[in-house]
């Protein structure tokens, strides 16, 4: 392991030491404003700096998180000035996570005419790093006029004959868009996991990599088949495309389930281990057990890639739940409920 | 020395006496009070409390700093006196507060108008024109400065921003839009993060002249607020003193509330008992005997069946008494077993002694113990006073002052010592005497093992008289730190000195079959034969496969820690060295490895920092294993410490 390397993992470790507790979303939940709740976000260290010269008293919900995922993504880019280990091209992949979301958004913008609601709320930090025009993008008038502007990027191999299709017919599959997006973005990832990672270290990243697809494809499952009423046959072809252990057997049992404790029973046959603690949704078990999972590997583990991985869903599953904090503020739940609903 | 003799006291007397009775028991620091168990004991709210975090509340708003001081003079006696005072202030401070907080916010507000003002300084147009357009609309505030790039993408939506300043990730400036249109226009800057500025209408000037007109009105409301704080200054002082007095005596009030509730309260008597040291009895006795009425009984605790709620409060001499806060750390006795107290006192100070061996390292460390003690409560600093002590003796057999070994003679330069040594160590790896410790390395760490076997030893003769004491016999004689281990051990280490050192051969076949193998099968055996020896049976049935695989296990983890906790020892003998190796690089880096080497000012630094580098780390290294030794190596061969510590109830005026 090089010293960079060794550099990768400290630092990162020490991001991760620095995660929100159970106390920070106790204290930050019992607050009754969003301004409270930014002020109250103003004394952490991970958020202080992004949130110094705002004021609470006047700050947008919407401002609020937009500066939260900043923080977030300039604690990636500031391990990119330092990483000269194989970890660097990761961040690659934190943003291409975030170009596939703003693309989703972007298309569905073109396709219900918000174009201004999607500028504004376009991330200027990844609009300046990006190397497709979103903002273009999101003006576009019609979904050929789309179609064209991601001709040339990487994500039209996946979703070009959609794109296609929807041209003619007004009609764009934006869930269908969606997974073959992701199941891109995880193909590119296992690829590059392959290629540049050998032996254990491969092995670890693959199998960190390929246990958050699971748990997507669980969430995937559960809703497809309780909520829209899919069929098991047609299932499969809504995953994205790789699996660890989740087999079709188990995705036709995992199809008939509905409440997450008999989820949760059935994952811990495959060895998704929950620490006893079983959320009302199935969306927050598997995010439950994706997290508890990472953390035990970021501890663990000796290598930059896999810490850097298991950094960026630990720091993805805080955003979500500052998130869920600013809403249910902004909504006046109290803070219990919105501790119920928290992952941490 | 040792456990504290304890007996029980019951309090009786009339209802009127009890808030006096519990002070006069909690005054002595000697009383703690147990829990009453009646029904009708007082489990009411305390009324007191409330009202005493308001008056907090309050001496933080008057900035009345708390202390103590007398309350008997103050005629208030019930939480109603209390409100009522507290009432009296409050609408006193609130006709003032009020005032100070509309001024406050007026000034905020006029303050945060002014910054913006700042900001748009350069605009050559009055207020007025601008408030007064009919047909178009205007808006002030900033905007994020990155979203301001944004704004070309809404070119053709008929509402222009005039940028005036860029700031702290901001763009200060304004944004007009026709009538019909301005709906739309505040939807869009909204979604954009603008935060609009409402400007008073009574700004009518440009921004230079406004600005100038608001820091007028500015002043003004600071002048005023500066008054109304030298208002509550005034209204401060005027209060000061009652209400120190008031505050003392509301937590009085409220502690003995709280500790009413422990008491057995009928219609109109009172009784609460608790614990107390024997000797202390007398005097806490006559402290409650001198109010009328009041009463109370001993009953003194016996060793034998006492209660398991009996506090532990341990009793040494002057010696070893700093070294209960160890024993504190582990967990203290129960009433009538065995203080350690002495034992680790005297064990720590040898082993701390033989590490940490220099003279003058020693003596200062004594005298900073002998500062620290007079100038703090820190429960080390007796500790290190003692340490040093042991310290300069250990000094005194490696001949070691400062690390300079040329001022006293080892003991390992005495040869007539060291031969004795020999004799009675046999091999200890050097034929003639050492020049320097390093030489002697290896009878260095044969004595620490020794002293390690010895010590294990103790530890495990105490659990065999303790558990004698006890009557628990089948422990006593054949569990791992009983009779049967103690003969397994001895045995074995034994043998392997025999062999090693003295050549002799001791592991004949009599010799493992009765010494070393019938005590383990003793100790396998450990849960029948004990039955047996008692005459009682074991509650617990247990399966033949259970019982093969438990006992297995525990002979295995005791064979290993008998062998693990002696080889612990060897740090003992790591330390002397590692000591000698340090001061060695000292005396190096002073450029004194060379006897004939001059002295010079440069010498006498490198001695001082490195002694003081050395002190600092090694002594708290040496500090902490030796606590390891005591608490893993010794501790767990005997001590079971689950006794609860005594814990004076405590009626605290201090607020």
């Amino acid at each position: 392991m090089s010293f960079s390397s060794n550099a990768v993992i400290a630092k990162a470790r020490a991001v991760f030491g620095r995660q929100l507790t159970e106390e920070d979303y106790i204290t930050l939940t019992s607050k009754e404003t969003i301004g409270e709740v930014c002020a109250q976000l103003k004394t952490t260290e991970r958020y202080g700096r992004v949130l110094a010269s705002e004021n609470p008293q006047t700050v947008y919900r919407a401002r609020l998180e937009s500066l939260l995922r900043q923080a977030v993504y300039d604690i990636f880019d500031s391990f990119r000035k330092f990483d000269y280990t194989e970890s660097k091209n990761f961040f690659r992949f934190v943003l291409a996570s975030l170009e596939i979301e703003q693309v989703l958004m972007a298309l569905q913008s073109v396709t219900n005419g918000s174009s201004d609601a999607y500028i504004a709320a376009l991330p200027m930090f990844l609009y300046d790093r990006s190397k497709i025009d979103l903002a273009a993008l999101g003006r576009a008038e019609s979904l050929a006029e789309a179609t064209e502007l991601l001709r040339k990027t990487v994500y039209f191999k996946s979703i070009g004959g959609l794109l296609t299709e929807a041209a003619e017919t007004g009609k764009l599959d934006i869930t269908e868009c969606e997974r073959r997006l992701y199941t891109q973005y995880y193909m590119r990832m296992l690829k590059e996991c392959d290629r540049d990672f050998k032996g254990s270290e491969r092995k670890e990243l693959r199998r960190a990599i390929l246990r958050s697809v699971d748990m997507e494809n669980v969430v995937t499952v559960y809703r497809r088949s309780l909520i829209f009423g899919s069929e098991n046959a047609d299932l499969a072809g809504k995953l994205i495309g790789f699996k660890y252990r989740l087999s079709a057997e188990t995705v036709d049992r995992l199809a008939g389930l509905s409440d997450s404790e008999k989820i949760a029973a059935e994952l811990e046959k495959l060895g998704y281990h929950t620490d006893g603690r079983i959320p009302e949704t199935v969306e927050l078990l598997t995010e439950r057990i994706n997290l508890d999972y990472l953390r035990k590997t970021m501890r663990l583990t000796k290598s930059s890639a896999v810490v850097y991985f298991a950094l960026f869903e630990c720091l993805n599953a805080e955003l979500r739940n500052l998130k869920t904090v600013i809403e249910g503020v902004r909504y006046g739940m109290s803070g219990e409920e919105i501790m119920r609903i928290l992952v941490y | 020395m040792g456990i504290e003799k304890m007996s029980m006291m019951s309090a009786e007397g009339p209802i009127g006496q009890l808030d006096e009775a519990l002070m006069a028991c909690c005054e002595s620091g000697q009383f703690q009070m147990t829990s009453g168990s009646i029904a009708r004991s007082a489990n009411a709210q305390n009324p007191y409390s409330g009202i005493y975090t308001r008056i907090r509340d309050m001496a933080v708003n008057l900035k009345i700093e708390p202390e103590y001081c007398d309350f008997k003079y103050l005629p208030y006696e019930t939480a109603e006196d209390f409100e009522n005072y507290f009432d009296g202030i409050s609408k006193r401070y609130d006709e003032i507060n009020e005032k100070y907080l509309e001024v406050t916010r007026s000034l905020d507000e006029h303050k945060s108008t002014e910054s913006y003002l700042k900001h748009l300084v350069g605009m050559d147009v009055s207020f007025k024109e601008l408030f007064a357009m009919k047909y178009v609309k205007l808006r002030i505030g900033r905007l994020p400065v990155e979203n301001e790039r944004k704004l070309k993408y809404y070119e053709e939506k008929c509402f222009s921003f005039f940028p005036f300043e860029r700031n702290d990730g901001y763009v200060y400036g304004l944004y007009l839009v026709p009538t019909t249109l301005t709906e739309f226009a505040d939807e869009i800057m909204r979604s954009l993060f603008f935060e609009r500025t409402r400007l008073p209408d009574y700004l009518q000037e440009d921004p230079e002249n406004a600005d100038k007109k608001l820091s007028e009105q500015i002043a003004e409301e600071e002048k005023e607020k500066l008054r109304l704080e030298k208002e509550t200054a005034y209204l401060t002082d005027e209060l000061k003193g009652d209400f120190r007095a008031v505050m003392c005596k509301l937590k009085f009030k409220s502690d003995c509330f709280e500790l009413r509730r422990k008491a057995i309260i009928t219609e109109d008597r009172f009784s609460f008992t608790g614990y107390c040291p024997t000797r202390e009895f007398k005097k806490i006795e006559k402290a409650v005997e001198e109010l009328d009425g009041v009463s109370c009984v001993e009953i003194p605790v016996e060793k034998k069946d006492a209660p398991a709620d009996v506090p532990i409060k341990l009793r040494n001499n002057i010696i070893t008494r700093p070294f209960e806060m160890f024993v504190k750390m582990y967990g203290l006795p129960t009433y009538g077993a065995f203080d350690p107290t002495p034992y680790v006192a005297w064990t720590y100070m040898i082993l701390f002694g033989i590490m940490f061996g220099d003279v003058g390292q020693g003596l200062l460390i004594t005298i900073l113990g002998i500062i620290l003690t007079k100038k703090t409560k820190n429960g080390l600093a007796p500790i290190m006073t003692r340490l040093g002590l042991f310290s300069m003796c250990g000094g005194c057999i490696y001949g070691s002052v400062f690390g300079i070994e040329t001022i006293i003679k080892p003991i390992y330069h005495r040869e007539e010592i060291w031969k004795s040594a020999c004799r009675l160590f046999g091999n200890l790896g050097v034929s003639e005497h050492p020049e320097s410790i390093f030489q002697a390395a290896t009878a260095v760490l044969i004595v620490s093992l020794a002293i390690g076997v010895v010590l294990i030893l103790i530890s495990m003769i105490f659990n065999m008289v303790l558990k004698f004491r006890a009557h628990k016999l089948g422990e006593a004689l054949f569990s791992v730190n009983g009779a049967a281990g103690i003969i397994f051990y001895v045995s074995l280490v034994a043998a392997a000195a025999g062999q090693l050192m003295y050549g002799v051969k001791m592991f004949t076949a009599p010799y493992v079959i009765c010494l070393i193998v019938l005590p383990l099968v003793a100790i396998f055996f450990k849960e029948p034969l004990g039955d047996l020896v008692t005459g009682k049976k074991s509650a617990e049935k247990k399966t033949v496969g259970n019982f093969i695989i438990e006992n297995f296990i525990e002979i295995f983890e005791a064979v290993i820690s008998f062998l693990s906790n002696t080889m612990s020892y060897l740090r003992v003998g790591g330390f002397v060295l590692s000591h000698a190796g340090f001061m060695l690089v000292v005396s190096q880096l002073a450029g004194t490895a060379d006897a004939s080497a001059p002295i010079t000012a440069k010498t006498i630094i490198a001695y001082v920092i490195g002694n003081l580098v050395v002190m600092g780390i090694e002594g708290l290294l040496v500090g902490i294993q030796a606590l390891r030794l005591e608490f893993y190596e010794i501790f767990n061969r005997f001590y079971d410490g689950s006794g609860k510590s005594f814990a004076p109830t405590e009626i605290k005026l201090d607020v």
